[in-house]
């Protein structure tokens, strides 16, 4: 794959993840819920970061779905479909390191990918999941993120 | 007296010049050595440094901390078989340049934090300057190292 099928992956992964945020934030306590948030707010700008990334290299990142297929019946429920986002994404952030030379892309991808193993295991920590940490983030094979509904 | 150089000399000549053709050669132009060979192994020995980091902090430490960080410290082992995986064929830093554990002063937790976060801005760092194959790996080693901060803190 191109840089640029990266980057539109990485977009569509990122809108279904401000939609997960959006819904499993609901299931969760204020302290939670004030994590959640930061997190959505992290993914949304990280999301448009991408978007013009894409422009810039003269694609078209593809707009949100109207839903995505997201159950979340408890908190518990809620903090793992969290670490699931989060792996999901750090996969695609690593693929798009290993899909460009330009340094700019590169730099944008690896904070990508450092953010969203710190938060994996923030939440895998708040849910009492072990091991909190995985040796290689972005190479263990995620949990399918939400598919559209 | 004579000048005209013996035929064994000149059988010898003929026998060394391309010797001394090799040598001179390779004095003057070293052998150039792929980028990813000096950024691998200063990966292998950050990474190093920190089991023996851990090594030495759980040695010393209550068990409850020992199995924390133990954990840890096996993951520290996943990063160097993962980078002993990429660039293959090249030459692995000798493990003897780290000291023995006996001889590390045992770390505080404040220091096991600032060695994670120092090889993590490292680690992505060298990542810029990496092939594409060993930009991933060390790009997902900066990510493992900021993520041990979370079960350090």
């Amino acid at each position: 794959m191109t840089a640029v099928d990266r980057l539109v992956a990485l977009v569509a992964a990122e809108h279904a993840t401000v939609y997960g945020y959006g819904v499993l934030g609901a299931r969760l306590d204020d302290v939670k819920r004030r994590a959640a948030q930061v997190a959505y707010d992290s993914h949304r700008a990280r999301r448009d970061q991408v978007v013009a990334a894409v422009a810039a290299a003269g694609g078209t990142a593809p707009a949100p779905l109207p839903a995505y297929d997201v159950t979340v019946d408890d908190a518990r429920a809620a903090m793992e479909l969290a670490v699931r986002l989060e792996e999901g994404l750090s996969l695609r952030w690593r693929d798009l390191v290993a899909d460009t030379d330009d340094v700019a892309l590169r730099r944008l991808a690896i904070a990508g990918l450092q953010e969203t193993a710190v938060r994996a295991a923030q939440w895998r920590k708040t849910a009492g999941i072990t091991p909190v940490t995985v040796p290689l983030p972005g190479t263990d094979p995620p949990a399918p993120t939400p598919s559209p509904s | 007296m004579s000048v005209t150089p013996s035929r064994r000399r000149l059988l010898q000549a003929a026998m060394l010049s391309p010797a001394l053709v090799a040598c001179t050669g390779a004095s003057r132009e070293p052998r150039p050595v792929h980028p990813d060979v000096a950024l691998r192994a200063a990966a292998i020995a950050r990474e190093r440094a920190l089991i023996e980091r851990y090594r030495a902090a759980a040695a010393s430490s209550a068990s409850t901390v020992a199995t924390r960080i133990a954990g840890l410290a096996e993951e520290h082992e996943a990063h160097l078989a993962a980078l002993s995986r990429s660039t293959p064929g090249a030459l692995s830093p000798s493990p003897t340049t780290s000291p023995p554990a006996a001889l590390i002063r045992v770390p505080t937790l404040a220091q096991l934090v600032a060695a994670e976060r120092a090889a993590a801005t490292a680690h992505a760092a060298d990542a810029l300057k990496a092939s594409r194959e060993l930009a991933a790996v060390l790009a997902s080693l900066a990510a493992s190292e900021a993520s041990h901060l979370v079960v350090l803190a």
